[in-house]
């Protein structure tokens, strides 16, 4: 910190800048007691501390490497196709691309469930519903070595599976009324 | 031990309102900053994507979880985000500042808090809530650089000189410094404390970087042959993981003065751009928290010395009028195609990984100078 120094500072001020200095303070430790006490829960949020990796459980990675991906077949047989980064940003993708997986392959039906009415949700922003015909689920694999630069080759896929579909009017009921 | 509470309260009101030279002045064009990296944060999200979310990816966040998942439709989503589009353009004008920050402070974490239901890292926290948080407390970053000190002058009432060091200006930045240091060293404790799996279990950080690099590969992010070196070389990987700790303790060195922050900004940019651009690590919005301590009036002085006249001619009616005009129409198309949301990003150019590519040359330049003034004994007693 630096020297306090002789003089305070604080006898110098307007009377609200001091009312305003002390609610600072008064707010910094009250923050600082939130982050030491319920920081680390999750609900707590403004409220947090930053684990930042602390207790990731370390995986292999695999030797294959897949992306789900949503394919909407439209009534003219035409194919749009929705990846997870069509659906968040970077620091989302993740989990973006597990309600992908979760939407297709998920052995919990409610989660699953779930994962498809808000595929149909965000498919629906995008395409009117009329003209969508079904939503099909597909993987797309890659062999892939975690050592390499970069670690998937691209050219050389797999192949893609369709593992699913349904219909949006399935979910009709969960679609905004927009 | 009255008079040791006594004087421990004197050092820290003492500390926090040590003068900083143009303080006045850096804090109201951080203010124009801010707001200019809020806009470009909020332009690569859309609400309505986090519309509809399942439940078992939602973390239950305070107040948010309150509310009914069906009432969190795209049109919802969107309003809000045109709402805190429209207060933080407010906001970047300087007009009815202390009302435009509330309005930030509230809309703008209410509508991070939808985000933050989707799990997710937490850099952006201390832009949405602690920097106007604290702000709005302290109601110093409108009075330079603003419609209202314009509105101020004109009606013959004293303004802040933007080369005024006052602390009283600039206390709401040690606040926020002082959150910023509690949670690197929050990062650092948990890396040693109870469950945590950092230090123990072997391969831990090589691992993970391999999946992040591997994730990021899978969706077409570009990747480093950096995880791949680190999983190689187990000696590198556990120094690394010494360091980072060490890295992230270190931070409290910023509350020793200015010389030390000085010299630990550039570096911090280093590690976020480094953790970004090598291991995918997304941790973005934190650097904003570091143009808090960037003298801005000094650049200012040095890149536009004159005042710029134009703005003297344009009427009072006019200059209240502006910005909002500017927030209408903002928040009015930020949600029609992508031309509003491409102007703050620059069409895409500038995304979470390429923002730190002129950072990165920034902290490379500053960080020697930075270094000679620790080293020199008169800068850093500064």
């Amino acid at each position: 910190m630096n020297s306090p120094g002789d003089s305070d500072l604080l006898a110098a001020i307007p009377a609200s800048t001091r009312r305003a200095l002390k609610l600072t303070i008064g707010a910094v430790i009250l923050i600082l007691i939130g982050i030491s006490g319920i920081g680390h829960r999750d609900g707590g949020w403004p409220i947090m501390t930053w684990p930042m990796y602390s207790t990731y459980e370390p995986i292999r990675p695999p030797s294959i490497a897949s992306l789900y991906e949503v394919r909407i077949v439209e009534t003219d047989s035409s194919v749009r196709v929705l990846t997870a980064r069509d659906l968040a940003p970077m620091g989302w993708v993740k989990a973006a691309g597990q309600i992908l997986r979760s939407a297709y392959q998920d052995s919990l039906p409610t989660q699953r469930d779930s994962s498809r009415a808000y595929i149909a949700r965000q498919v629906a922003l995008r395409i009117p519903v009329a003209r969508i015909a079904r939503i099909e689920g597909w993987r797309r694999d890659w062999r892939c070595d975690p050592l390499a630069s970069p670690p998937i080759d691209y050219t050389h896929p797999l192949g893609d599976v369709l593992v699913g579909a349904f219909s949006i009017s399935e979910f009709a009921r969960t679609l905004p009324d927009e | 031990m009255r008079k040791r509470l006594q004087r421990a309260t004197r050092a820290v009101t003492n500390w926090f309102l040590a003068p900083e030279p143009n303080a006045a002045g850096n804090l109201g064009l951080f203010r124009i900053v801010f707001c200019l990296f809020y806009l470009w944060h909020l332009s690569a999200i859309v609400g309505a994507d986090f519309s509809g979310l399942p439940n078992w990816i939602r973390i239950r966040i305070l107040l948010v979880q309150l509310i009914p998942l069906d009432l969190v439709t795209p049109r919802y989503l969107s309003v809000l985000e045109s709402l805190v589009v429209a207060a933080i353009v407010l906001l970047g004008f300087g007009y009815r500042t202390r009302v435009a920050t509330a309005a930030v402070l509230v809309l703008g974490s209410f509508l991070e808090a939808h985000f933050m239901t989707y799990r997710t890292e937490r850099g952006g926290t201390l832009m949405v809530f602690f920097i106007p948080f604290f702000m709005f407390i302290a109601n110093t970053w409108g009075k330079t650089y603003s419609v209202d000190a314009m509105l101020e002058r004109r009606a013959g009432r004293p303004v802040s000189d933007p080369h005024d060091p006052g602390g009283v200006h600039y206390y709401p930045a040690k606040a926020v410094l002082v959150v910023l240091v509690a949670l690197f060293v929050s990062a650092a404790a948990a890396k040693i404390g109870p469950g945590t799996t950092w230090l123990v279990r072997p391969h831990m950080l090589g691992d993970q970087m391999l999946m992040n690099n591997l994730n990021g590969a899978i969706h077409g992010v570009p990747t480093t042959p950096l995880p791949a070196f680190l999983a190689h070389h187990d000696n590198v990987e556990i120094a690394l993981r010494y360091f980072v700790i060490f890295a992230e303790a270190s931070v409290l060195v910023m509350l020793m003065g200015r010389a030390w922050r000085q010299l630990m900004i550039p570096i911090l940019i280093l590690f976020h751009a480094v953790n970004a651009i090598a291991f995918i690590v997304t941790f973005t919005p934190i650097v904003i928290v570091y143009g808090l301590f960037v003298n801005w009036q000094g650049l200012r002085d040095r890149l536009l010395p004159e005042r710029i006249a134009f703005l003297e001619r344009i009427p009072s009616p006019a200059l209240i009028a502006i910005p909002f005009v500017c927030a209408s129409a903002l928040a009015l198309t930020w949600d029609y195609g992508t031309l509003t949301r491409g102007l703050f990003s620059l069409g895409g150019l500038i995304d979470w990984r390429t923002i730190f590519i002129p950072l990165t040359i920034v902290a490379l330049v500053s960080l020697p100078l930075a270094l000679a003034r620790v080293l020199s004994p008169q800068q850093r007693k500064q």
